[in-house]
């Protein structure tokens, strides 16, 4: 997917570890395992804005484009 | 065994009872019409293979020579039907067992509707040769006509499953995409 998330980077940039920002977004470990992964399909905009809440950061801090990588299916 | 199954249908029962009925009620079809198809499965060529009996019990009855293949094909085409009618009761027990499952909205569910769609069909139309052909017998044999009779209903029906399957797959596609949503 062309789209990137760079949720490790952020994490490690504040020393959280994703155990704690499940428990602080109240969204599940698994689920902000899929996304930190990239398998994602779609993010609602109460997560993106509960984990840029908790990371103190911008979306665009959070998500990234590269043109080279393959496109998803749909 | 017998205990277990007892078990089972209890559970069953406490979890959904409308699903549980259903589940009972579809498991009795399957049995009833496995139980026909193979009846008349078994008919179908004893008939032909005592078909001098047959033929001479018919012609006691006042019926023609011709009137043992209109048995058969009444025979093998009941046999049909019941078999097509127990893939159909089959798969509408697999899709009540997928709602007792908590996961309905799977293409599994909207191929079995469609199959389910195009047996009703199959069934409706086989059900014309059959009615026509058990209505002449029970001409010759002076009886009143009580077979299968053609209704609009049946179609009806298969309309609605081609629909319903299409909300299934639509419900499938969507399901699919929540689940990928974080």
């Amino acid at each position: 997917m062309a789209i990137l998330v760079k949720l490790d980077d952020l994490l490690h940039a504040r020393r959280m570890t994703l155990t704690e920002l499940a428990e602080r977004v109240d969204i599940t470990l698994a689920n902000l395992s899929i996304l930190k992964t990239g398998k994602a399909k779609a993010v609602r905009f109460s997560t993106l804005e509960a984990i840029c809440r908790e990371l103190d950061c911008q979306p665009g801090e959070l998500l990234g484009y590269d043109p080279s990588a393959p496109q998803s299916e749909d | 065994m017998i205990g277990s199954a007892r078990r089972v249908v209890k559970t069953m029962w406490n979890r959904d009872p409308l699903l549980a009925a259903a589940r009972l009620a579809l498991g009795a079809a399957m049995a009833t019409s496995a139980f026909l198809t193979a009846a008349f499965v078994i008919a179908t060529p004893s008939v032909l293979i005592m078909n001098e009996s047959v033929m001479a019990t018919l012609a006691d009855h006042g019926g023609p020579p011709e009137t043992i293949w209109a048995v058969i094909s009444v025979i093998a085409l009941s046999g049909v039907i019941c078999a097509l009618g127990f893939f159909f009761f089959r798969d509408l027990y697999r899709i009540v067992a997928s709602v007792e499952d908590g996961n309905p909205f799977v293409p599994v569910n909207a191929r079995r509707l469609q199959a389910m769609g195009w047996i009703s069909v199959a069934v409706h139309v086989l059900g014309i040769p059959l009615s026509m052909t058990s209505k002449w017998l029970d001409q010759i044999f002076n009886r009143p006509h009580g077979g299968f009779e053609f209704s609009y209903f049946g179609l009806l029906l298969a309309l609605v499953l081609f629909v319903l399957a299409r909300v299934f797959r639509e419900g499938a596609r969507l399901r699919e995409e929540v689940e990928g949503t974080v």
